[in-house]
């Protein structure tokens, strides 16, 4: 696929960093076509034509996604348009575990896959893959999400 | 009481700039001490930085001057009102900004010994939120109107058990008449001024 890759983190040397790393790496072992937008880099706005994946590499904060990517999103949304996007991809870091996100309502994830969801493509599908507990798992955990980010990239369908 | 209100709009959106000051009003009128702060006004910035993130976890997580006098006003607010408009279901990207650089550890919420969130917040007794959508009812509810979850259960959650919570909604705001402003204006004033 085309994908494009969203990315926002302050910090280069940040879990962040290295999921977009394994990310990346995925997606050449599977052959898709890729670049990276780096928000904290350049926030410019890149042109969606021809881009038929969508992947958003952040850290969960206040239950959303960054500030910095919050104002990508609505300035994209407000001057492009995002119908050939046919697959959303986020992948994100939790401070707090799965139960209080619930809880606290899961913000971030409904931006991506109900509203941008709803301007993407007819047949837009979405995937979620999410490391909760950040701030008190394992260094085992964290590399066997590691592993799994790169694994879900190198499919043909992400 | 101790009022903050918080408006998130842009310059020439003058409902939200009504709304906050019609909150403001509202809660003066009651003998609340109120501070509105317009944040695209007086240039708060959108992003964590990369020194920000890196103290987020020390003694210091704050280093802006800016947000350290927001964050004083928020550990001595009992009533926050934000004011702002949604777009692509969320909060402004400056709000957000706002709660990712004022509602630090220490402010918002204190990590324990374990490193667990714990509320940060318990002296706000009550949060209202005022908010404008250009979308429809039902297009914001199948959305989950998320700017609306963040404030009202992930903000609420580091508050105390007994804290409020009220919501103040004008859907479809393009085509709403000049008589639905008016009495959206007359529910922020009402709602918030309890």
């Amino acid at each position: 696929m085309n994908v494009l890759v969203v990315y926002c983190h302050p910090v280069s040397d940040s879990f962040t960093a290295a999921v977009l790393e394994r990310c990346l790496a995925g997606l050449r072992s599977g052959n898709h076509q890729s670049r990276v937008l780096d928000l904290y880099a350049n926030g410019e706005q890149q042109d969606l034509a021809g881009v038929d994946a969508l992947v958003f590499v952040y850290p969960t904060w206040w239950s959303g996604q960054p500030a910095l990517l919050t104002q990508w999103l609505q300035q994209t949304a407000s001057t492009s348009s995002f119908r050939d996007v046919r697959r959303i991809v986020a992948i994100t870091s939790h401070g707090s575990p799965k139960l209080t996100n619930i809880v606290e309502g899961e913000a971030g994830r409904h931006v991506l896959h109900r509203a941008l969801r709803l301007r993407a493509h007819s047949r837009a599908t979405t995937r979620w893959i999410a490391l909760y507990d950040i701030d008190t798992c394992s260094a085992d955990k964290r590399s066997r999400f590691l592993e799994r980010v790169e694994r879900a990239m190198s499919r043909p369908r992400l | 009481m101790r009022a903050l209100i918080l408006l998130a709009a842009t310059e020439g959106n003058d409902l939200c700039g009504k709304a906050a000051e019609r909150a403001a009003t509202a809660l003066r009128a009651k003998g609340h001490d109120v501070s509105l702060r317009d944040l695209v006004a007086e240039g708060f910035a959108v992003a964590m930085t990369a020194e920000e993130r890196e103290a987020y976890h020390g003694d210091t997580p704050i280093l802006d001057p800016l947000v350290a006098e927001h964050a004083a006003l928020v550990g001595a607010a009992e009533i926050l009102v934000f004011v702002y408009p949604t777009s692509l279901s969320t909060m402004p990207p400056i709000l957000k900004g706002w709660l990712e650089r004022v509602m630090v550890p220490g402010v918002g919420f204190v990590l324990d010994h374990r490193n667990k969130v714990q509320p940060g917040l318990g002296h706000v007794r009550r949060i209202v939120g005022i908010s404008t959508y250009s979308e429809g009812r039902v297009e914001v509810k199948m959305t989950r109107d998320n700017g609306r979850r963040t404030i009202t259960r992930a903000l609420r959650l580091s508050c105390g058990l007994r804290t409020r919570t009220a919501w103040v909604p004008l859907y479809s705001v393009g085509a709403a008449t000049a008589e639905q402003r008016a009495k959206f204006l007359e529910r922020c004033a009402r709602r918030t001024g309890r």
